[in-house]
C-alpha cells in the first residue's frame, strides 16, 4: 500500500469512525418513545359525581377529567376522555359487592375504526360523524349485530368499548382507558 | 462514483507547498459546529421553552430520555469547544496575516460569526431555566440595561418585558435555535465562497517552492485526526464529567452567579469599573475590541508576512490576548480563594443535589422550588423539636439531653417530638402502631413541667406478652394499608384495596381512641362524613396535606391531640410558606410516588 492510498483508507477509517459516533447518540433520544416505557402504566379512575344525576332509561354525554403526567410534566386538570354513561330503564340501581351494577354502562366515545369521537342522539342512536359507523348497546333493543352493521358504511371493526365503572359511597367512579382502534377486539393502549 | 461539485471542489483545492497541521482549525471548527447543530435539533425534541416546563424538560433530558445525557453532555462541552477552536482560528488567521487583503471578506465574515458563537453561548445558557443561567444571564441583561438612552428600551426587547419570564425565555429561544443559526448560514456561505477563492495562506517559503498539493488525502487526513481528538475529547468530558444542572431557577434565592468560564474575562472587567465608569468596562472597552478586529484589514497593509513588519497590529493582538488571559486568572483565583464564595458553592451544590432527587420524584419545577423553601422553613422553625433527614435534635452529652428534651436513648440521641422521616408512608404508620412511645415517636415529648406527656396511652400492638393488644403482623400491615387511603397520596407498591379492606374491619378497637366517641383521647382517625344520615364514617385524613395544614394551624385542636399537645401553632407563617412547608414534608414519605 503506498501513502496515498493509505491515508486515503485512513480517512475513510477516521471518517466512519467520526461519522458513527456523532450518529449512535443521537438515535438514543430520537427512538426514545419506542425504546423506554411510556406513562406510569396506570389508570386513573374519575369520579363523575352522584350516580342519581343519571336518571332511567337515558343516555348521558360526559368527560373524564384528569391529571396526568404528560412526559415530565404535571399538567394541571384537563379533560382525557368522553364517555356515555347509559341506565336501563329499571327505577332502582342495584349493586354488587364490588360496586358494578347491572344497570349502568360505561362507553369510551372513542370510535374504534379510527378514533374519532362518536355523538349520540335519539334519532341516529349511536353514530360516528367520521366514516358513520354506528353502534348499539346493550340496553338498546337496536337488533341484531347484522342489523347494526347494515348498511353502506359501518367500517368499525368492533362495538364501542365498554369502560370498568363502578359505585362507591353512591356516586360513579369510572377507570380511564383508551383502547386502540382499528383492532377486532378491544386492546388499551400502553 | 462522482462527487457533488462542491465536494469535488473541497477535494481538489490546492494548497501551496504542503499541508500542514496549522491548517485543522477550520474544519475542527466546522465540525464542532455541525455537531451543536446536530445536537442541539435533538434536544429540541424535548424542550419546552416555557418557565414553568423548561427545568423540567430539561431534566428529563438529562435523567430519563435515552442517552439524553449524553446528547446534551456533547452539546454543553460541544458549546466551549466551539469557543476555543473559534479563538483559535481567528489566531492563526491572524498569525499568517490571512486577514489582510484579498481576504478581508473571509476575516470580516469570521469575526462577525465570532460574534454570533458569543451570542449562541449567551442565549443557550438561560434555556435550562436553572440558577446558574438565570443569574448569570440576568448580569448580562442589566449591563444591556445599564447603556443611556437606549439601555432600557434594549434591555425591555430582550427580555420580552420587564422581568424575566417565558416571554424571556421563548426570545432566547428563538434567538438560540432560529435567528443565530440563521445569521450564521448567511455568514459562513460567503466565508467559505473566499476561502476556496484564495485560499489558504501559506507561509512564504511554501509560496516560493512553487508546489502546491491537493486538500485530498493528506490535509483531509490531519483534519480528520484533529476532529477524532475533539470529538473523543467531548466525549470524554459528556461521559465522565457530564453537563451540570442546577436548582430550578428561583428569583427569590441568593444565588452568587458566574458566567461560563469564557465570559469571566468580561465579569472581571465589571469590577474595576464603578459608577459611571462602568461604561467603560461593560461597552467601550468590549466595543472597541470588536472594533478594532473589524477593521484590522484596513489597518494593516503592508505586503510584509513577518510578525515584526506588522508589529503595529501584532502589538495590540498581543496585549488583548494577555490582559484577556490575565482577566480570567484573576477572576479565577480570586473565587478560589473567596471563602464565603465557596462555601455558597457548596449550598448551591447542596440544592441542586436536592432538587434533583425532587425531580425524580415528579415535581415540576415550581414544586421543586416550593419543596426546597419548605426545606429551608423546616430548619429554621421546626428542626428545634423535631428532626428529618438527619438535621435537628441535639445529641446527648455525658449521657444526659438539654433540660426540655427527653431523654436520651440508645442511640444518644434526645428528642422532643416525633422524628418527621418517613412521614405518611406505610413504615411512618406501622412504627406508630408498633411503638408510639418509642422516643423517635411520642415517646420523650415532655411538658412545660418536665414530665414526660404520654405516659403509655396508646400501647404497643407488637408485643406479643401483651395478650389483648398483641396483633399478627399481617393485621397491623392490613391496619397501615387502610390507613394510608386517608392521606390521598399513590404508593409503590400501590394500596392494597383487599388488605385495606381487612384492615378497616381490624381497625374496630382502634375505634375507641380514635373515632369520634364520647373520652376519645388519640387523634381522629376516621370521622362521620358531614351531613350523612345514616351516618357514614370515612377516614379522617391523617397525614393527607389537610391534616399537615391543621397541625401547622392548631395542633392543639380537639381533632389532633387536644389537651396533650404541646406543639405551639405555625398560624403565623404565611400561606405560601405553609404550602412550602407542606411540600416538604410530603418528600419525606419514602413510598409516595406523587410529588
Ligand atoms: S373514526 Fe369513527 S367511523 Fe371512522
Amino acid at each position: 500500500m503506498n501513502r496515498r492510498s493509505f491515508l486515503v483508507w485512513a480517512n475513510g477509517v477516521l471518517g466512519g469512525i467520526v461519522g458513527l459516533v456523532v450518529a449512535v447518540p443521537l438515535l438514543g433520544p430520537l427512538l426514545d418513545p419506542v425504546l423506554r416505557k411510556q406513562g406510569s402504566g396506570e389508570r386513573p379512575r374519575v369520579d363523575v359525581g352522584p350516580v342519581d344525576q343519571f336518571k332511567p332509561g337515558t343516555v348521558t354525554q360526559t368527560m373524564l377529567v384528569t391529571s396526568k403526567m404528560d412526559g415530565p410534566i404535571k399538567m394541571p386538570p384537563r379533560p382525557d376522555l368522553g364517555v356515555f354513561v347509559i341506565r336501563d330503564t329499571a327505577k332502582t340501581i342495584t349493586v354488587d359487592a364490588e360496586g358494578r351494577s347491572p344497570n349502568l354502562k360505561v362507553l369510551s366515545r372513542e370510535c374504534p375504526h379510527l378514533g374519532c369521537n362518536v355523538d349520540y342522539d335519539k334519532a341516529n342512536g349511536f353514530l360516528c360523524p367520521c366514516h358513520n359507523s354506528r353502534f348499539a348497546t346493550e340496553f338498546e333493543k337496536a337488533g341484531t349485530k347484522q342489523e347494526i352493521r347494515a348498511g353502506a358504511t359501518n367500517p368499525s371493526p368492533r362495538r364501542l368499548d365498554s369502560l370498568d365503572a363502578r359505585i362507591e359511597d353512591g356516586r360513579l367512579v369510572i377507570e380511564v382507558v383508551h383502547f386502540r382502534p382499528g383492532r377486532p377486539q378491544a386492546e388499551p393502549r400502553a | 462514483m462522482k462527487l457533488p461539485s462542491f465536494v469535488q471542489h473541497t477535494f481538489d483545492h490546492e494548497i501551496p507547498g504542503r499541508a500542514r497541521i496549522r491548517y485543522v482549525f477550520g474544519s475542527g471548527l466546522f465540525f464542532a459546529m455541525a455537531l451543536q447543530v446536530l445536537t442541539g435539533i435533538v434536544m429540541a425534541f424535548y424542550y419546552v421553552p416555557s418557565a414553568r416546563e423548561a427545568y423540567a424538560s430539561v431534566y428529563s433530558i438529562q435523567y430519563e430520555v435515552t442517552w439524553g445525557w449524553l446528547v446534551r453532555g456533547l452539546h454543553h462541552f460541544g458549546a466551549s469547544a466551539v469557543v476555543v477552536l473559534a479563538g483559535l482560528h481567528l489566531l492563526q488567521v491572524f498569525l499568517s496575516g490571512a486577514y489582510r487583503k484579498p481576504r478581508e471578506m473571509s476575516w470580516i465574515t469570521g469575526v462577525l460569526m465570532l460574534g454570533l458563537i458569543m451570542g449562541f453561548a449567551l442565549t443557550g445558557y438561560l434555556l435550562p431555566w436553572d440558577q446558574k443561567g438565570y443569574f448569570a444571564t440576568q448580569v448580562a441583561t442589566n449591563i444591556a440595561g445599564g447603556v443611556p438612552v437606549v439601555g432600557e428600551a434594549t434591555q425591555t426587547l430582550i427580555q420580552g418585558g420587564t422581568e424575566y419570564g417565558t416571554a424571556t425565555l421563548t426570545r432566547f429561544y428563538a434567538l438560540h435555535v432560529f435567528a443565530l443559526p440563521l445569521g450564521l448560514l448567511v455568514l459562513i456561505v460567503p466565508h467559505l465562497i473566499y476561502f476556496f477563492r484564495h485560499g489558504v495562506t501559506a507561509p512564504g517559503k511554501d509560496l516560493v517552492s512553487g508546489r502546491s498539493i491537493k486538500f485530498w488525502p493528506v490535509q483531509a487526513f490531519y483534519d480528520l485526526v484533529f476532529i477524532t481528538v475533539i470529538l473523543g475529547v467531548l466525549l470524554t468530558l459528556a461521559v465522565f464529567v457530564g453537563a451540570p444542572l442546577d436548582a430550578p431557577a428561583d428569583p427569590s434565592s441568593s444565588y452568587v452567579a458566574r458566567p461560563e468560564w469564557y465570559f469571566l474575562f468580561l465579569f472581571q472587567i465589571l469590577k474595576y469599573f464603578e459608577g459611571p465608569m462602568m461604561l467603560l468596562g461593560t461597552v467601550i472597552i468590549p466595543g472597541l475590541a470588536a472594533t478594532y478586529l473589524v477593521i484590522l484589514p484596513w489597518l494593516d497593509r503592508s505586503k510584509e508576512n513577518t510578525l515584526k513588519a506588522r508589529w503595529k497590529t501584532v502589538a495590540p493582538m498581543a496585549f488583548g490576548l494577555v490582559a484577556l488571559a490575565a482577566l480570567t486568572l484573576v477572576a479565577m483565583s480570586e473565587d478560589a480563594n473567596n471563602k464565603s464564595y465557596q462555601a455558597q458553592l457548596a449550598v448551591q451544590a447542596e440544592e441542586a443535589k436536592v432538587a434533583k432527587k425532587y425531580a425524580r420524584n415528579g415535581f415540576t419545577a415550581y414544586g421543586t422550588i416550593e419543596a426546597l423553601e419548605g426545606r429551608k422553613l423546616f430548619r429554621t422553625h421546626c428542626t428545634s423539636c423535631h428532626e428529618a433527614e438527619g438535621e435537628g435534635t441535639p445529641e446527648c452529652i455525658d449521657g444526659k439531653c438539654p433540660s426540655d428534651f427527653g431523654l436520651c436513648d440508645s442511640q444518644e440521641q434526645c428528642y422532643r417530638a416525633p422524628v418527621l422521616d418517613h412521614l405518611g408512608s406505610r413504615k411512618w404508620f406501622l412504627d406508630q402502631i408498633e411503638r408510639p412511645d418509642h422516643p423517635t415517636k411520642f415517646g420523650t415529648i415532655l411538658d412545660k413541667a418536665g414530665n414526660a406527656i404520654f405516659k403509655g396511652e396508646m400501647p404497643s400492638y407488637a408485643d406479643p406478652d401483651d395478650e389483648s393488644n398483641f396483633m399478627q403482623p399481617t393485621v397491623r400491615a392490613g391496619v397501615v394499608e387502610y390507613l394510608i387511603q386517608g392521606t390521598g397520596r399513590r404508593y409503590d407498591p400501590p394500596i392494597d384495596t383487599a388488605l385495606a379492606k381487612k384492615g378497616e374491619e381490624d381497625f374496630g378497637e382502634c375505634a375507641y381512641c380514635h373515632e369520634p366517641t364520647e373520652g376519645r383521647t388519640g387523634p381522629l382517625l376516621i370521622d362521620v362524613v358531614p351531613g350523612s344520615r345514616p351516618q357514614v364514617m370515612r377516614l379522617a385524613g391523617y397525614g393527607s396535606d389537610a391534616f399537615l395544614r391543621s397541625v401547622l394551624n392548631d395542633p392543639g385542636h380537639e381533632r389532633l391531640y387536644g389537651e396533650l399537645n404541646v406543639m405551639p401553632s405555625f398560624s403565623h407563617l404565611h400561606y405560601t410558606q405553609q404550602d412550602a412547608l407542606i411540600a416538604y414534608l410530603r418528600t419525606l414519605c419514602t413510598d409516595c410516588v406523587d410529588p
